[in-house]
């Protein structure tokens, strides 16, 4: 800091100010050298330089374009189809289940059920009142049971199948890949007999 | 010494000042407005189908009922498009030549539904009954409009929530006897006798399950 100054030191200093730039600080106005020095040390090194990685401006700039763009992709609703049957089949009403008595069989005992069907598709099992082993009551298996006849989530064709672009054949691929583990089966069979025999001979 | 802000600097922070405060009003009003208009419901804009199919010739110049062809109406969630059997079971004997009919022969043929264009969608979240409402007097026309006059079927109202709850809110004037639900043309009579008691739910899981 400089020394204490006359007031026609200010005067001089305010009306040139007055006609000259504009000053922040008295410092700033009389120009004070050890102002200036710690002025320029405000800022860390390198502050003024562009950062390399994504700047606060061109985040803002795609945090807006990517609003702008979401907010121009819904603009109306989709166009839907509507796809009636062909040959209505006399019994269905579009949109009105159906309720079939049915039975299902497990270790070798059938269980009397009701399933409810949404234009042929199995939604729901359940006991069937008439039936003396369900009396309208339905177990866990029972009510999983819907899912052996319609699954949403089952592969409609095996990953194998698929992979070759196979479609048509899913289910011979099926097929061939239990053929193939019983061939697998018997082959491992076939060996443990021997190594038995053979366990059997030294034995002896 | 200078000021820092010229004069004319008031005016434009008052200008800015009433733009921002317009804005936040006028930007959700403007969104408001457009999810009302037609442009963003659908409504008034007759989509493309796959056969030339006129209602004023089968409803009004031939007096079919609606039910003949959208019998889910009254038995059903769905209203219900024809199954291309039930065109054929007229066409069969009359018309059977029209080229126009080439699409739903090709149908007929190959067991391919036609592909009919949706013109009342309603939201996935919307679980509405059309039997629910034809069985208490709510007549076809009083949503679609007069079907029987369109050349190419278009809806005739924006089927937003408001427009719904307007009538749940106070059904009694737009219900009609339950004979007259497919009637175009039915009006009420003066002093009409009262109409049926129902009591529409207006409450979100009504049709919001």
């Amino acid at each position: 800091m400089s020394g204490p100054r006359a007031d026609e030191d200010w005067a001089a200093a305010l009306d040139a100010g007055a006609h000259g730039a504009a000053w922040r600080c008295l410092s700033d106005l009389v120009d004070d050298p050890s102002w200036r020095a710690r002025a320029r040390a405000e800022f860390p090194e390198g502050a003024d330089v562009a950062p390399d990685a994504v700047t606060r401006r061109a985040f803002l700039r795609l945090l807006s374009a990517s609003v702008a763009l979401g907010a121009a992709a819904c603009t109306r609703a989709p166009r839907e189809d509507i796809l009636p049957y062909s040959v209505a089949p006399s019994d269905v009403v579009p949109g009105v289940a159906r309720r079939y008595a049915t039975s299902i069989v497990r270790d070798g005992y059938a269980t009397g059920a009701l399933v409810e069907s949404h234009e042929g598709r199995p939604t729901k099992v359940e006991g069937h009142p008439d039936h003396p082993a369900s009396l309208g009551a339905a177990g866990a298996f029972e009510q999983a049971h819907v899912l052996g006849l319609y699954d949403p989530s089952r592969r409609a064709r095996s990953a194998r199948a698929a992979s070759r672009g196979r479609g048509a054949t899913s289910r011979r691929c099926w097929s061939l890949r239990a053929r193939r583990r019983r061939g697998a089966m018997r082959a491992a069979r076939a060996d443990l007999v021997s190594h038995r025999r053979r366990a059997h001979r030294a034995r002896a | 010494m200078t000021s820092l802000f010229p004069p004319w600097s008031n005016a434009t922070a008052r200008a800015g000042l009433a733009l921002a405060s317009a804005g936040l009003v006028g930007a959700p009003l403007s969104a408001m407005v457009w999810v009302r208009s037609p442009y963003a419901t659908g409504a008034r804009d007759p989509r493309t189908q796959p056969v030339h199919f006129d209602h004023r010739h089968h409803a009004s110049d031939d007096g079919i009922d609606c039910l003949y062809c959208h019998d889910g109406a009254t038995r059903s969630r769905y209203a219900g498009v024809p199954a291309t059997s039930v065109c054929v079971g007229c066409h069969a004997q009359v018309w059977s030549e029209s080229p126009l009919l080439e699409p739903v022969w090709r149908s007929a043929r190959s067991g391919q539904p036609l592909r009919w264009a949706r013109v009342h969608a309603l939201p996935d979240h919307v679980f509405f009954d059309h039997a629910a409402h034809t069985r208490r007097g709510v007549g076809c026309v009083t949503c679609h409009g007069r079907v029987d006059q369109m050349p190419a079927v278009y809806a005739v109202a924006s089927l937003s929530m408001d427009w719904c709850l307007d009538c749940h809110r106070a059904p009694d004037a737009k219900l009609r006897p339950l004979d007259r639900v497919t009637d175009m043309r039915w009006t009420p009579a003066p002093h009409a006798a009262p109409p049926l008691r129902v009591n529409p739910p207006v409450h979100c899981s009504g049709c919001h399950r």
